[in-house]
């Protein structure tokens, strides 16, 4: 599992590396430190790089919204639409501990399916909640354990973000954000090139290489 | 909590005040396919569901439960009302039932009706809080 983005929103603006789902807000900065949305659905796709298909995001709440209804919170978005031609992404949210507060919902073209939903998972502020999209398994994770799981095959890649569902009570804020892919540690691959020890002869004749024959050792650069 | 499998109607006009969802209030995990254009493959979904009381579910003539503790009981230990009503359900939703018979187990009658759905999927990969 690598890293291959992260944002602390120290600064004045959001910037350049993000955009703004179609249909939506922009998630912008508040005070300098925060990622905040602010009454209104608002999404924002990490668009700086090329994503995996199979990726996860993850935020710290510094601000948990209470849900108002079924479907309603704050967290990450993965696979967002990259051109932001029509609203479409996956949607894992929370909000602060009690009824609704966990759920899976998917974006295609516009139209929100709700997926999966929980409540009283015990989400507080400070809280890292994640969301994983890997082949069609689609999870939301709280501070690493996961919280609901569910199956899907709608959307297929994109980038992941930021997304808040209202209704609410109290807007959301994020002090930082992170998003990453699967890939595992690399595994040991054959060299194109590097040196190989060649050895000329055995200097003591006598059938055994040990040190004395070290004067006849030499490297042969391959490539 | 306990889990059990249910068939439930797909509800909703795909809006933000009225998403598509299943019928359900309380935690669940649903196979929801969809068309191209964001719209439900189908008007039924399989689901998850975790309660400490399922009665009302139960009660609810639009919702059609699996019968049977876990997913490694065999049709056979099942009392014939409640497998001939999800095999007449199932069946009703166009899930191709060959093969099936006492000896199969509740296991192999969700893989048919993930099949039905959307083949790609997993209902391993469906998950709720205990």
């Amino acid at each position: 599992m690598t890293q291959l983005a992260s944002d602390d929103f120290e600064r004045a603006a959001l910037g350049a590396n993000w955009s703004t789902i179609s249909g939506e807000f922009a998630w912008f900065i508040t005070g300098s430190s925060d990622a905040t949305a602010n009454g209104s659905d608002s999404s924002s796709n990490y668009s700086a790089i090329d994503w995996p298909d199979d990726q996860w995001a993850e935020a710290t709440f510094s601000a948990i919204p209470i849900p108002a209804s079924a479907g309603a919170g704050a967290g990450v978005a993965t696979r967002c639409d990259p051109t932001n031609s029509a609203r479409t992404y996956y949607r894992h949210l929370a909000g602060a501990n009690g009824a609704n507060d966990s759920c899976i919902g998917k974006l295609v073209g516009g139209s929100y399916t709700q997926l999966a939903l929980a409540s009283n998972q015990g989400w507080v502020n400070g809280d890292v909640v994640r969301g994983e999209a890997q082949g069609t398994d689609i999870r939301l994770l709280r501070n690493g354990t996961q919280v609901l799981s569910a199956s899907d095959s709608a959307i297929a890649g994109g980038d992941p973000g930021l997304t808040f569902s209202t209704s609410t009570t109290g807007d959301p804020q994020f002090e930082d954000w992170a998003a990453g892919d699967f890939a595992t540690a690399n595994a040991p691959t054959k060299r194109s090139h590097g040196f190989k020890l060649q050895q000329m002869a055995d200097a003591e004749d006598d059938g055994k290489f040990n040190e004395l024959d070290v004067r006849n050792w030499w490297c042969e650069a391959f490539a | 909590m306990t889990r059990r499998w249910f068939i439930v109607p797909v509800i909703g006009t795909g809006t933000k005040g009225d998403p598509y969802r299943v019928k359900l209030s309380i935690a669940h995990s649903a196979l929801i396919p969809s068309n191209p254009d964001g719209t439900p493959r189908f008007n039924w979904a399989l689901c998850l569901v975790s309660a400490m009381d399922f009665a009302a579910l139960d009660a609810d003539v639009e919702v059609e439960p699996f019968p049977g503790v876990s997913l490694d009981d065999q049709l056979s230990s099942i009392p014939a009302a409640a497998r001939n009503r999800i095999q007449t359900a199932l069946i009703n939703r166009g899930v191709d039932l060959t093969g099936i018979d006492l000896n199969s187990t509740v296991r192999d009658v969700v893989e048919r009706v993930v099949e039905r759905l959307d083949a790609r999927l997993d209902h391993r990969k469906m998950q709720v809080p205990e």
